[in-house]
């Protein structure tokens, strides 16, 4: 008698502790989720939900060259900028971690590496725009890079060197997780079995290569799964930094959607463009979810 | 033989041992150097009068030493830079409040409750981590209007609570679940009734993930700006970022008020990251370590 008591009371106990957050989530995810997916086989423009178009939205959006522009080599539009932030921007960001990782693993002055390395990553997207704003400023008695190397280059205004610096200041700010989250991989590496295969003879590279990095493979594709998916989301450097431009060459898939959905005033055409940029990041979870099972199952053969 | 313990940095044994020590800390040394010097340039900038700050170059501070407060004079009068400061304190300590106690909450109830379907309706909350944020704006924003709370601060908490929850509930939940199963029983046969199991029990043993949350998710909200952007269409509303985000892209007349306000901006996630660093480096090793 007592313990059904008891389980009445902590049931309904329960269910009052999770109704906020439970209620909050159904009504700004689930719902929200659906109501995108519908609004972008809607007709548009404007901010009424009418009509089923099928996927015309989708269709105009790989004929739009804001989106994909394939008809000179190289390709154009928001989403080869995406891909290209992937594959430029996501292995720097690893590549520059480890290496500052492996260099600072027993250094001494901790507190200065970080210093340097964390006050990227705790400051906003705006705040690294406009520093990296100063940084290229075409007056070289503004910008440091001009100033450096003595040009007046607009790093910024240049279609050849735009996204590439927008990169770097992205680079630039997310260099700390990178950081920390290789830093406290490398901590777990058991310090023996480099030693035994030390004894066994293995050079520092191979130590590196077959003991090192595939102790701490799982952290790593935790960091290139959410590096991944910042980089499809990259919407504050690029806002601040040139809105898009020079004449939209430094769009991101955020940016268009954005664009589109509150300054074009077109939901439906934003909703398609944020559904693909939605399918883009589950597909990020996915493949590093996959990539860690098949490492587990590995490891336990 | 140079002892490597004499240089300043040493390469890890877990790594590359055959490289020489002084290219570790050669690297070492100009990343440093590489890597502060931006944010230097930025807040010698927002103390340089303007006539040195675009005449000169903030690195002649060296050798001509000139500060003004005046930016920030002109910043903290410019009603825009006020406001959005004032603006972003109102959105962010209410929201990270509300963050923790609704996760806290939620994630008591889905693990130590006998609330019946909590098993399935925890996946359920871990299961939304993958939904971007993007795909939900919009939405919000037409849910809002038609209860009248865009452009308010009820508006703007809810939207950023109910995007911060599956993650507060995520990790408050893996730590909720480490506490030994006797020690609550122990407590529910003194007679320990569910609120007192939250509050006396559970609570106090989860001070370091519950600062973990409250660090992440003031850093979050302090520093967003895609959100503000579109539930706080008011420019007189809007916080510290997306007013700075819309008056930036020009080399103008302001650039060393910009200066001031985005040290501003910067100021109070540096605080927090010194008082709460290790919460903060926890919580975001929690999430990579057990994925």
């Amino acid at each position: 008698m007592k313990r059904s008591l008891l389980r009445n009371e902590s049931a309904k106990a329960g269910l009052l502790l999770v109704a906020p957050a439970l209620a909050l989530v159904l009504l700004f995810q689930v719902v929200p989720v659906f109501y995108t997916l519908r609004l972008s086989v809607a007709e548009g423009p404007g901010f009424h939900m009418t009509g089923y178009v099928g996927l015309e939205n989708y269709e105009r959006l790989f004929n739009d060259s804001k989106f994909l522009k394939t008809n000179r080599f190289p390709p154009k539009g928001a989403l080869i900028n995406s891909i290209q932030w992937m594959v430029v921007a996501v292995p720097a960001v690893i590549l520059i971690g480890l290496i500052v990782a492996l260099a600072a693993d027993r250094a001494r002055f901790q507190s200065l590496i970080r210093g340097a390395f964390f006050l990227p990553m705790v400051i906003s997207g705006t705040v690294v725009g406009i520093i990296w704003l100063f940084v290229f400023a075409p007056n070289p008695d503004v910008g440091l890079l001009n100033a450096m190397t003595g040009g007046k280059q607009s790093w910024l205004g240049d279609p050849d060197t735009v996204n590439g610096a927008l990169m770097a200041a992205w680079i630039w700010s997310q260099t700390g997780i990178s950081v920390v989250i290789i830093a406290a991989a490398l901590k777990g590496v058991p310090l023996d079995l480099i030693d035994a295969a030390r004894v066994d003879g293995a050079s520092g590279w191979r130590v590196f290569w077959h003991v090192t990095l595939p102790s701490i493979r799982i952290p790593m594709a935790f960091l290139v799964t959410t590096q991944l998916v910042q980089v499809l989301k990259v919407f504050d450097v690029v806002f601040v930094m040139t809105g898009g431009g020079p004449a939209g060459l430094s769009r991101t898939l955020a940016l268009l959607f954005y664009e589109q959905t509150f300054e074009s005033i077109n939901p439906q055409y934003g909703a398609a463009i944020v559904v693909i940029l939605s399918l883009l990041i589950v597909a990020a979870f996915a493949v590093a979810r996959q990539l860690s099972e098949a490492e587990i199952e590995e490891t336990n053969a | 033989m140079l002892d490597s313990r004499a240089l300043p940095f040493r390469a890890s044994n877990r790594g590359l041992a055959n490289v020489p020590q002084i290219i570790f800390a050669l690297v070492l040394t100009s990343a440093i150097v590489l890597w502060s010097l931006p944010v230097l340039g930025l807040v010698v900038n927002s103390f340089r009068p303007y006539t040195n700050a675009t005449s000169e170059g903030w690195w002649t501070v060296f050798t001509n030493p000139v500060f003004t407060l005046d930016n920030y004079r002109t910043a903290l009068s410019y009603g825009e830079i006020y406001s959005g400061f004032v603006s972003s304190v109102l959105i962010t300590f209410p929201t990270t409040a509300l963050v923790v106690i609704a996760s806290a909450a939620a994630a008591f109830a889905l693990i130590w409750t006998d609330l019946p379907g909590r098993r399935l309706i925890y996946t359920f909350m871990i299961a939304l981590l993958v939904v971007p944020p993007e795909i939900t704006l919009y939405p919000t924003l037409v849910i809002l209007k038609d209860v009248g709370l865009v452009n308010t601060y009820p508006g703007i908490w809810m939207s950023h609570v109910s995007s911060a929850l599956p993650f507060g509930v995520f990790l408050l939940g893996s730590f909720f679940a480490q506490i030994p199963r006797e020690l609550i029983e122990a407590a529910k046969i003194d007679g320990a009734r569910t609120h007192h199991l939250m509050l006396l029990v559970v609570l106090p043993l989860s001070g370091s993930a519950l600062a973990s949350l409250a660090t992440l998710d003031f850093l979050w909200v302090w520093n967003d700006l895609l959100r503000s952007l579109i539930i706080i269409p008011d420019q007189n509303m809007r916080p510290l970022t997306a007013v700075l985000a819309n008056s930036a892209g020009g080399y103008g007349q302001y650039i060393t008020v910009q200066a001031a306000g985005a040290t501003l901006l910067m100021i109070p996630p540096l605080i927090v990251f010194l008082l709460a660093q290790r919460a903060f480096i926890r919580g975001v090793i929690a999430g990579a370590l057990k994925s």
